[in-house]
């Protein structure tokens, strides 16, 4: 699979979005909102027959403004939160973070650099929904992934190849290979869960 | 009647599908795959995101084309 900032020889292993629980706020505000607007025209239309058109019109044409703004503000962190991916190859572990208009960021962190790995889940929310935060610590940077779904099985295969990437970088290429794990991706369909853990724990 | 209609159906096309290209233009080599069959997990797929703008979008049509006929 194809992604920016990818090198010629990098290997694609994972990548993920962060966790659906992100959208629950701009979700909830939108309900709220069009329980707002709609709630407001019942209470304008429904017991006071307005019969002057340009005033009905008039706030019809306002509720519905406040309609859309309300969607488009939905629609916009939406695309965002599909628009911030982490990608993991055999060398790197990459974040791009993109916004529909302003933002534009590729921020990447090379494995085998790696001092410490650390995975944090702070509140009982992030330990029920298995989301939490991963810090890549490497020389002079720090990368923290927040909203890391599955973060037990995430951490997990990080670590992996981070071993991998370090064995490979100490042998300098010579001497016996160390058994590269298996990417993520295949052309074969989709996994059962039973299938997706023996995979992810083999 | 049709003047309201034709011009919520335009603003709504103008949001949905300007909303959609952009975010179109950002998804471009940034590991959204085209379709799941490549994919060990499922997962959420342009095709699907496609899906949803083209459902959200008929939603915002009916509800306002439905409020509109009975209040204009």
């Amino acid at each position: 699979m194809d992604f920016q900032g990818r090198h010629a020889n990098e290997e694609f292993h994972l990548y993920y979005h962060q966790h659906w629980i992100r959208l629950l706020w701009p979700l909830t505000k939108l309900i709220a909102w069009n329980i707002l607007i709609f709630g407001l025209g019942a209470l304008t239309f429904i017991p006071f027959s307005i019969e002057d058109a340009i005033t009905r019109r008039a706030i019809l044409v306002l509720l519905t403004v406040f309609f859309f703004v309300a969607h488009a503000e939905f629609l916009a962190r939406f695309y965002r939160h599909f628009l911030t991916v982490i990608v993991v190859t055999d060398r790197k572990v990459h974040r791009i973070k993109k916004t529909l208009f302003l933002i534009d960021d590729h921020q990447s962190v090379d494995l085998s650099m790696l001092q410490d790995v650390m995975k944090s889940q702070h509140s009982i929310v992030q330990k029920l929904f298995g989301f939490g935060t991963i810090i890549l610590e490497a020389q002079e940077t720090m990368l923290r992934l927040h909203f890391t779904p599955h973060i037990h099985e995430t951490y997990d295969r990080l670590m992996q190849l981070r071993e991998f990437a370090s064995i490979k970088m100490s042998s300098g290429g010579a001497g016996e290979k160390p058994e590269k794990p298996a990417p993520l991706i295949d052309r074969g369909g989709t996994l059962r869960k039973s299938e997706r853990y023996a995979y992810s724990s083999s | 009647m049709l003047l309201p209609l034709i011009s919520l159906g335009s603003i709504i096309l103008l949001l949905e599908g300007g909303m959609w290209l952009l975010f179109r233009r950002g998804a471009v080599r940034i590991c959204i795959p085209a379709d799941v069959y490549v994919l060990r997990k499922p997962r959420v797929t342009m095709a699907m995101l496609g899906g949803f703008a083209l459902i959200h979008a008929a939603c915002l049509f009916l509800i306002l084309a439905t409020t509109y006929f009975f209040l204009w």
